[in-house]
């Protein structure tokens, strides 16, 4: 090999370069430890507590897609394929009562239940859904509010505009065409266990195998979707640390404005569903009922960290669609609201 | 392989960095205690994940021989917890972490040893975990380890305001706290006072016993400032501030996000059209910042 193949070697020196400026960008980090501004500080502090308080549910999730792959047989949902569209979209908004994952965790999930045949409709009204309709949503909005209208037009919307935005998907029975290719490329080696076995299918495996596959298909996945999440995260903190909150809290009023307004801070704030109901109270007085609504009917559905694991899983139109069609139903139902119906 | 083994240690890492977080009460700088149980599931689920990992590790090292290896096995669920431990001490919690990690592992060797050993040894060629994904989830614990361990300070007031407004409360117990005896109360239950009386100036005179940081609010004439506390519901993301003006008529100057006590009785006073609590502070001095820095609702 000739030296200059080594010295221009452009991959090679793009890695190159990149280390060092890594090395050198977490040195002069280092030196600048005690002397960091403390707006740093407060986005460093904002990120790990949104991700110390997003990790569980992701594992949750990540767990649950394991136990989905190694308990659930492919060809489970067929009775939901080729029944009334109505019916599969509406069987996915109501999934998540089986399924209790939070935002964070509904995207892995989903993926795993596409590879085990759900139908597409199905698993976009349970990806928007999910995140809702759980028992343990429901139960934490209905320990901030009550048993009463904000919990049943939440879980109402919810339903309704999960299953709209699922049954536009209807006419599509091919997933490649909405799902990104390539997906589940790293655990085949995962899956190489159950195949070393050659002709032992996983009926065979014992307890402690199938549970170690567990763990491992989570692992994986908490390394793939765990990105997203950072990334949201850090999206997230960014924003809340240079961003005046105030400024928008003046804006807020009017019927219009303040839906946009509260729809626009759920997807800032990126809040787990779970706990939504809490932050979405500290609001009442401030905004209309009905753009609280909206805060928690959209929150959980879409917000920055879930966008990102959206693009990871779904190619690019589904994307747009997944985002801005709840969003358009939203401002529609919540607008609408505001007009009639009274405080 | 390589990667194989970073994504063990990251995650281990990770596990640890959330048990240390926890066992040094640090972790309240983040979250709402209510929610510490979910970090201690992580911590659980994430040891469990990376003795998997490191398992299947093992598995695909094997060379052909009918045994596995064990020296290497023994040694890494030995050391690698010792290691992290030398690079982040005083922590009770994280033994006890690892006493549990490390004795699943071994419950996993020792049902492995049983096996057959030929039965895993077809050499399939695991794809490798995109290297982004060991990157980005190596930033967590960069930005853990390297800045310092704070909670939120009253930079962040800048772009969140003091709110006048008190949080409606979660729990009926909370709602119980204007029955707080008035030595006892924090600023938190002061503002709620105000939020929920109808005549708040019935409480004009009584004394005010106060822990919080200064902040400066534009809103304030000269020789006036807040002191506050930061609410959280949930973790860091969603706190706001809620603060009670103390008037404080010496030329000691106190600068931003100092913590004080401040005692003092109380008037009120107009922002806006808000009627908020005026501390006439009698004393102020200065306190080490308190273990649970947020005031939960």
């Amino acid at each position: 090999m000739k030296i200059t193949d080594v010295l221009f070697n452009k991959k090679r020196n793009l890695q190159l370069s990149l280390v060092l400026l890594a090395l050198l960008a977490t040195l002069g980090l280092w030196r600048l430890r005690g002397t960091l501004t403390d707006s740093l500080t407060n986005f460093a502090t904002v990120f790990l507590g949104i991700f110390i308080e997003a990790l569980p549910f992701l594992l949750l999730g990540t767990l649950a897609s394991g136990i989905v792959e190694v308990f659930v047989s492919p060809g489970v949902f067929d009775r939901l394929k080729g029944r009334s569209p109505i019916l599969s979209a509406v069987a996915g908004s109501l999934m998540g009562l089986v399924f209790p994952v939070c935002e964070c965790g509904v995207v892995p999930l989903v993926r795993r239940l596409y590879k085990k045949g759900l139908p597409i409709s199905s698993g976009i009204a349970f990806l928007l859904a999910a995140p809702v309709i759980n028992p343990v949503v429901i139960a934490s909005t209905a320990s901030a509010f009550g048993f009463g209208q904000m919990l049943a037009m939440r879980l109402g919307f919810t339903f309704l505009v999960a299953t709209i935005t699922g049954l536009v998907f209807t006419t599509i029975q091919d997933s490649s065409e909405v799902l990104q290719p390539g997906e589940e490329v790293y655990y085949c080696s995962v899956e190489g266990h159950s195949h070393a076995h050659d002709g032992t299918g996983h009926e065979t495996q014992t307890l402690f195998e199938k549970i170690e596959r567990i763990l491992l298909i989570a692992l994986d996945e908490l390394f793939e979707m765990g990105r997203y999440l950072i990334m949201g995260s850090m999206i997230a903190a960014a924003m809340q640390t240079f961003i005046p909150q105030s400024f928008l809290l003046q804006v807020g009023g009017g019927p219009v404005l303040s839906v946009l307004v509260m729809i626009t801070l759920a997807i800032l704030l990126s809040i787990c569903s779970t706990v939504d109901a809490f932050i979405a109270l500290s609001f009442i007085g401030t905004f209309t009922n009905a753009s609280v609504l909206a805060f928690l009917v959209y929150g959980p559905m879409v917000d920055i960290k879930s966008i990102m694991m959206f693009t990871h899983v779904f190619k690019r139109k589904p994307v747009i669609y997944l985002v801005v069609l709840p969003l358009v139903l939203v401002i529609l139902i919540s607008v609408s609201l505001n007009y009639f119906w009274v405080q | 392989m390589r990667r194989g083994y970073i994504q063990f240690m990251l995650t281990l890492g990770l596990a640890v960095y959330l048990a240390d977080k926890w066992a040094s009460g640090k972790l309240s700088y983040y979250i709402n205690a209510r929610f510490f149980p979910l970090t201690l599931f992580a911590v659980i689920a994430l040891s469990l994940m990376a003795m998997a990992g490191w398992l299947h590790l093992i598995e695909d090292n094997k060379p052909t021989a009918k045994k596995p290896a064990v020296l290497p096995q023994v040694l890494g669920i030995s050391l690698t917890p010792v290691l992290f431990t030398l690079l982040l001490p005083d922590a009770i919690l994280v033994e006890v972490v690892y006493a549990l990690a490390s004795m699943l592992g071994w419950l996993l060797l020792l049902r492995y040893t049983h096996q057959p050993a030929a039965e895993y040894n077809h050499a399939h060629e695991s794809q490798a975990l995109p290297r982004s994904a060991l990157v980005i989830l190596s930033l967590p614990l960069i930005i853990g380890l390297i800045a310092p361990e704070k909670p939120l300070s009253s930079a962040s007031l800048s772009t969140r305001g003091v709110s006048l407004n008190a949080p409606v409360s979660i729990s009926q117990q909370s709602t119980d706290s204007l029955a707080v005896e008035q030595d006892d109360r924090t600023i938190l239950d002061w503002v709620k006072l105000f939020n929920y009386e109808s005549d708040p100036s019935a409480y004009i005179g009584e004394n005010v016993n106060v822990i919080g940081f200064i902040y400066h609010d534009p809103r304030l004439p000269e020789g006036e400032f807040m002191v506050s506390r930061f609410i959280i519901t949930c973790c860091v993301a969603d706190a706001f501030a809620v603060g009670m003006t103390v008037d404080w008529p010496q030329e000691m100057h106190f600068e931003d996000n100092t913590w004080i006590n401040v005692q003092g009785t109380l008037d009120v006073m107009q922002i806006g059209s808000q009627t908020v609590p005026l501390i006439h502070a009698t004393v102020i001095e200065p306190v080490s910042a308190p273990e649970q820095p947020y005031l939960y609702p």
